[in-house]
C-alpha cells in the first residue's frame, strides 16, 4: 500500500489528478468538508430535529478560517488550485 | 416516544455502568451530518440509552477522507486530521467516530503521529500557526468496536425491548477491520464482532458470498470511477439478494458504504438493472429500533430505498415482556 500511496502522491505533485478528485479536494479548501452541507441536507437535519447546520466548521467561521490557514501553510491550496489559490 | 419501565431500568443500570468510562467526543465527519443526519440522530438515541454523555467536537472538519487526501499529500492529511484530534485532546476526551473512513483517517493519523516524532514535529509546525499542538493524548474509537468492547454484547441485549426478528446482511466495510495489525479486532477475513452486535438485537446475521469485499465507494472510486464503483456494489447486492431465504435489510457501520448501497440501488434500477429494494440501515439505526424507537425516530424514510413492507414488519414486531 505504501508504494501505491507514494506513486499517487508523486503524480499529484506533478499535476496529475482526476478532475473529480480535484473537485473533492477543492471542496475541503472551500468548506472544510469533502462533502459539504447543501439545502437538502439542511432540510433532512431539521426533519430529524437537529440544527440545520451541524456543530462543525459549517457553523463556525473561525474554525473554517483555521482549517484554511492550515491548508495554506502546507501548500495544499496551491497544489489543488494552482494560480487560483488566494 | 414513550419509554416503558423495562427501558427506564436498563438505562439507569447502563448509566451506573458507564460512570467510570473516559469522556468521549463524537466526530461527525461529512456524510452523516450533511447527507444522512438520521444516523446522527439514531446514534444520539443509542448513546443516550446507555447513559453515555457524549461531548460535541465543535468546529471539527472533514477527517480528511483517507482515499483522496492521504494519497494526495500525506502532511496535509496528517495536519488536518491532527487538528481534529487536538480538538478532542483539549476536551480531555477520546474521539468516537461513526464512519469507517473517519475512523481510518483519524485512527491511522493518530498512530502515525504518536510513533513518528519527526512527522509529529512537522505537523506541529503547521498547527502552532493556529495556536494548537498535537500531544498524542487520546484514542480514536469506532462506534462498532466501542459498543462491542466497552459496552459489551450482554448489555446491548439488556437494553433491547423489541427483539428484531430480521434477517440481516452485515457489511463491515474496509477501514473498520484494516489494517488488522492496528485494529486488534480479530480476523480481517472472518470477523465476528459486528455480527454479534447485530444478533444482540434479536436479528439473524445471514452469511453471503464476498461478505468482506469493499462496497466500491472508498478510495476515490465512487467519485471518479463511477462505473467501476457501481459494478462493485451490484456484485455485492447480487450476492446479498441471492441468499436462500433472502434478507430483510443490509446493516453497515459507515455512511459512505450506506450511501453506496442505498443510492446505488436506485441508480442501478434507473439504468434498467435489477430493482433490489433492500433497505439499508446503519447499526445505530438498527439498535435504536431494537431499543423501542420507531422507524420515524431513526429516519428510515430519508433513505433512497424506502420499503413500506420493511417498516410495517418492524413496527409490527412485539415488544419483550
Amino acid at each position: 500500500m505504501d508504494a501505491v500511496l507514494t506513486l499517487r502522491t508523486q503524480a499529484v505533485h506533478e499535476g496529475v489528478m482526476l478532475p473529480e478528485h480535484r473537485a473533492v479536494a477543492a471542496a475541503l479548501i472551500r468548506s472544510g468538508h469533502g462533502v459539504p452541507i447543501n439545502d437538502e441536507g439542511k432540510k433532512r437535519r431539521r426533519e430529524m430535529g437537529l440544527g440545520a447546520l451541524p456543530e462543525t466548521v459549517s457553523r463556525d467561521k473561525a474554525a473554517l478560517d483555521e482549517v484554511q490557514r492550515l491548508l495554506k501553510s502546507t501548500g495544499f491550496d496551491v497544489l489543488i488550485l494552482g494560480e487560483e489559490a488566494e | 416516544m414513550k419509554m416503558d419501565g423495562h427501558k427506564d431500568q436498563s438505562r439507569m443500570q447502563s448509566r451506573m455502568n458507564t460512570q467510570d468510562m473516559k469522556n468521549i467526543a463524537m466526530f461527525l465527519g461529512c456524510v452523516i451530518p450533511n447527507r444522512y443526519p438520521a444516523i446522527e440522530r439514531a446514534t444520539n438515541l443509542v448513546l443516550e440509552g446507555f447513559g453515555i454523555d457524549v461531548l460535541e467536537l465543535k468546529g471539527a472538519s472533514c477527517c480528511p477522507a483517507p482515499g483522496v487526501f492521504r494519497s494526495f499529500d500525506k502532511v496535509t492529511w496528517l495536519t488536518v486530521a491532527a487538528r481534529n484530534i487536538v480538538l478532542a485532546e483539549e476536551l480531555g476526551a477520546d474521539i468516537l467516530t461513526i464512519c469507517n473512513g473517519c475512523f481510518g483517517s483519524l485512527s491511522d493519523a493518530n498512530l502515525i503521529l504518536k510513533e513518528d516524532a519527526k512527522l509529529a514535529r512537522e505537523v506541529n509546525v503547521h498547527l502552532e500557526k493556529v495556536g494548537r499542538r498535537f500531544n498524542g493524548s487520546v484514542s480514536v474509537r469506532h462506534i462498532i468496536e466501542y459498543l462491542h468492547r466497552d459496552i459489551g454484547v450482554e448489555r446491548i441485549r439488556d437494553v433491547v425491548t423489541k427483539p428484531l426478528g430480521l434477517r440481516v446482511a452485515v457489511h463491515y466495510g474496509c477501514h473498520l477491520v484494516r489494517p488488522s495489525s492496528e485494529r486488534h479486532l480479530g480476523s480481517q477475513d472472518y470477523p465476528v464482532f459486528f455480527d454479534e452486535l447485530v444478533e444482540a438485537t434479536g436479528a439473524e446475521s445471514v452469511d453471503f458470498p464476498d461478505k468482506m469485499m469493499c462496497c466500491g465507494a472508498g478510495g476515490g472510486v465512487r467519485s471518479a470511477l463511477h462505473d467501476t464503483s457501481m459494478a462493485m456494489v451490484e456484485h455485492k447486492l447480487d450476492a446479498i439478494s441471492g441468499v436462500g431465504a433472502g434478507v430483510d435489510c443490509i446493516v453497515d457501520a459507515c455512511p459512505f458504504c450506506h450511501l453506496q448501497f442505498d443510492g446505488g440501488q436506485v441508480e442501478i434500477a434507473k439504468k434498467g438493472g435489477k430493482d433490489y429494494g433492500i433497505p439499508v440501515l446503519h447499526y445505530t439505526q438498527l439498535l435504536a429500533l431494537a431499543m423501542g424507537y420507531s422507524v420515524e425516530d431513526v429516519g428510515l424514510s430519508q433513505n433512497a430505498v424506502v420499503s413500506k413492507e420493511f417498516m410495517e414488519k418492524v413496527e409490527g414486531l412485539q415488544p419483550r415482556h
